[in-house]
């Protein structure tokens, strides 16, 4: 087993952080979906000791990739050999396990997507601007406010008669919209069902607005499980979505897939720090550079004591000095 | 001596030398606000009306930064440039927002331009300001005239994209960024877009290497017809860039809340998804400094490009 090599992925979002292990054949031998709690080094760290005890000592890693807005700082914690944009690794992914896929949704914790794709290369893309109405950490929400644990909130979308009409354009809205149906006596079945019809129309209008969504479809990121959005999605394209084996996990077996192809043709060896780094304290400092008027916030990241990477600055000059280390 | 001062926003990335010039003619010290920083973003917010979009506080910023150490803050009220050209309406009354936003803790000179209905107002104003800086009217006409035609000078002479279209045997792939000047050429704004391009050996073609005329010919479909000076520009630079085989992408960089750039571009975006096969990636900004969606979507048009 020791000569196989195998390749890590690992994409910190803003819900979830998810860590990928695939072999020389592409194929995912183990896949963790942790959620980041807002603290996404030691979610790394805990995903990190999680498959150190399982894989630590059998088996060879060859390459490592990270993905999603937390890439840098997974990049540096645990020494990735690429680093790259969700969208890219996200159709990587849905490539290899759709094969002729054509458009891509992707629904996760604060960014929405549409990846088009044409002759097998992304040929347009849109994501959610400023605001994070219409994504999973919405849904969350609304799920606890109703007191519904998430899992079994597309199911209540599937039991509705009649849903009724939600505003979609603005979270806050569409939560006060929501609360006024409750009290009209609404039943939460129709609320809820309500709220998945909302989220898609806005997700069409928006996102996918202009662009042509043609089969087949691949909807993927934590949102993928809800059934009722993925019903919502059905309904209103008339179109059949497909929702990959890995959906949840896809930014993170993307970057592992890139690792791996990156390994293969420019024959790197990898900086990963190994296993090892679970064993280490790593903290993050945030300063306000007072050295101009930009001010700006620091992020010093230091592995016991020793600032291993430092960003967030314009000028440049916190980042080189431990570039240069 | 009387010190005036310019803040360094809206206008300014266009037209500094003009004005720049003009004050300096009339042998004033001037004084230019510092680049956008996160202080100056923090006084626009805190002082400007709160409907605005992000550069009209900015420029707020701008403008409170040197109130204290001028004389005399210049805003020029831009109504229209051209024939049959007009500007954004903030920009129509921006002399009058930077008063009332400032609680009149400011005083503005303006100079009036409107071309397509009224250009006699410039010479109104210009009598104005002779009147306050107690100049002869003769003098400041003849430091107008001068900064005038030192500014069409320029304007003439600075079209690189010209050059480059005739340089056919070029192969260097590039880029074009789109979007108002204040919004491209503030780096803080833009969160150094330029920079991150440039910086990974990219070309980048703006509006302002095209000339005039080219991008009136090409503002498709408001050729002839009324419209906003900076729609003319977009317009007809993202036409013109899209007929180039060398340019590989658009990127549009929009602040959030701009109702100007939601009509352009959406006739941007038509036109170029039925008559052109270019990507086109559309930036949008507001007050947050965390750059790490900017950046996720650059580079993935990037790797999108190749």
């Amino acid at each position: 087993m020791k000569q196989d090599g195998y390749y890590i992925g690992i994409d910190v979002g803003s819900v979830s952080t998810n860590l990928v292990i695939i072999d020389e054949n592409d194929k995912v031998i183990e896949k963790l979906y942790l959620r980041t709690s807002g603290q996404p080094i030691n979610v790394l760290i805990k995903g990190m000791q999680l498959l150190a005890e399982k894989f630590g000592k059998h088996i060879h890693i060859k390459g490592v990739g990270t993905t999603g807005s937390g890439r840098q700082l997974a990049s540096v914690i645990v020494g990735a050999d690429i680093v790259k944009n969700e969208i890219t690794s996200h159709a990587v992914a849905t490539q290899k396990t759709v094969p002729g896929v054509k458009t891509i949704l992707e629904i996760g914790g604060q960014d929405s997507k549409i990846i088009i794709l044409k002759n097998g290369v992304v040929n347009d893309f849109a994501m959610n601007t400023v605001c994070a109405a219409g994504t999973g950490s919405f849904l969350d929400r609304q799920a606890s406010r109703l007191e519904i644990p998430i899992e079994e909130f597309g199911g209540y979308a599937l039991r509705s008669k009649s849903p009724v009409r939600i505003a979609g354009r603005c979270a806050v809205f569409a939560e006060s919209d929501m609360i006024h149906k409750q009290q009209t006596g609404h039943s939460t079945e129709d609320i809820v069902n309500g709220l998945c019809q909302a989220l898609v129309r806005n997700y069409l209008n928006n996102l996918a607005k202009g662009k042509d969504i043609e089969e087949p479809i691949a909807f993927q990121g934590g949102v993928a499980a809800n059934v009722g959005i993925v019903a919502a999605f059905e309904n209103q394209l008339k179109k059949k979505i497909i929702i990959p084996e890995h959906y949840d996990v896809m930014g993170a077996y993307g970057a592992a897939l890139i690792a791996k192809k990156e390994a293969t043709t420019s024959n790197f060896k990898t900086s990963f720090h190994g296993f090892g780094v679970a064993n280490h304290d790593y903290r993050a400092k945030s300063v306000e550079c007072q050295d101009c008027s930009n001010a700006c916030e620091v992020i010093k990241i230091l592995s016991d004591n020793t600032a291993i990477a430092r960003w967030g600055d314009r000028c440049g000059k916190w980042s080189q000095q431990t570039a240069a280390v | 001596m009387i010190t005036i001062g310019l803040p360094k926003g809206l206008f300014y990335f266009e037209h500094n030398m003009l004005w720049e010039r003009f004050f300096k003619n009339l042998g004033c010290n001037v004084i230019t606000s510092q680049d956008t920083n996160k202080q100056i973003l923090d006084y626009g917010v805190k002082c400007c009306s709160n409907e605005t979009c992000l550069p009209v506080k900015v420029f707020h910023g701008h403008v409170y930064s040197i109130k204290d150490i001028v004389d005399y803050v210049f805003i020029p009220r831009y109504i229209s440039l051209d024939k049959n050209e007009y500007t954004c309406p903030k920009f129509c009354g921006l002399p009058d927002m930077a008063v009332l936003n400032l609680k009149r803790q400011v005083k503005v000179l303006e100079v009036r331009i409107h071309t397509d209905m009224f250009p006699s107002e410039t010479f109104d104003s210009l009598l104005e300001i002779s009147r306050v800086l107690n100049i002869k009217y003769s003098d400041i006409i003849e430091a107008f005239k001068a900064a005038s035609k030192e500014f069409d000078e320029y304007i003439q002479n600075r079209h690189k994209f010209n050059q480059y279209i005739k340089d056919v045997s070029s192969t260097k792939s590039a880029l074009s960024v789109l979007g108002h000047p204040y919004m491209i050429y503030d780096s803080y704004l833009s969160m150094t877009l330029l920079d991150k391009l440039t910086r990974r050996s990219i070309t980048v073609y703006t509006p302002k290497d095209i000339d005039h005329e080219t991008k009136r010919r090409n503002a498709y479909p408001f050729q002839g017809k009324v419209f906003w000076d900076v729609g003319f520009e977009l317009l007809g630079s993202a036409f013109t860039f899209a007929e180039d085989k060398n340019i590989k992408g658009l990127i549009y960089l929009t602040p959030f809340a701009c109702g100007v750039d939601a009509f352009i571009l959406e006739f941007i975006e038509r036109r170029i998804k039925s008559h052109y096969n270019i990507p086109l990636l559309k930036l949008t900004i507001d007050e947050h400094t965390g750059e790490a969606g900017f950046d996720t979507r650059l580079e993935a048009f990037l790797d999108m490009v190749g």
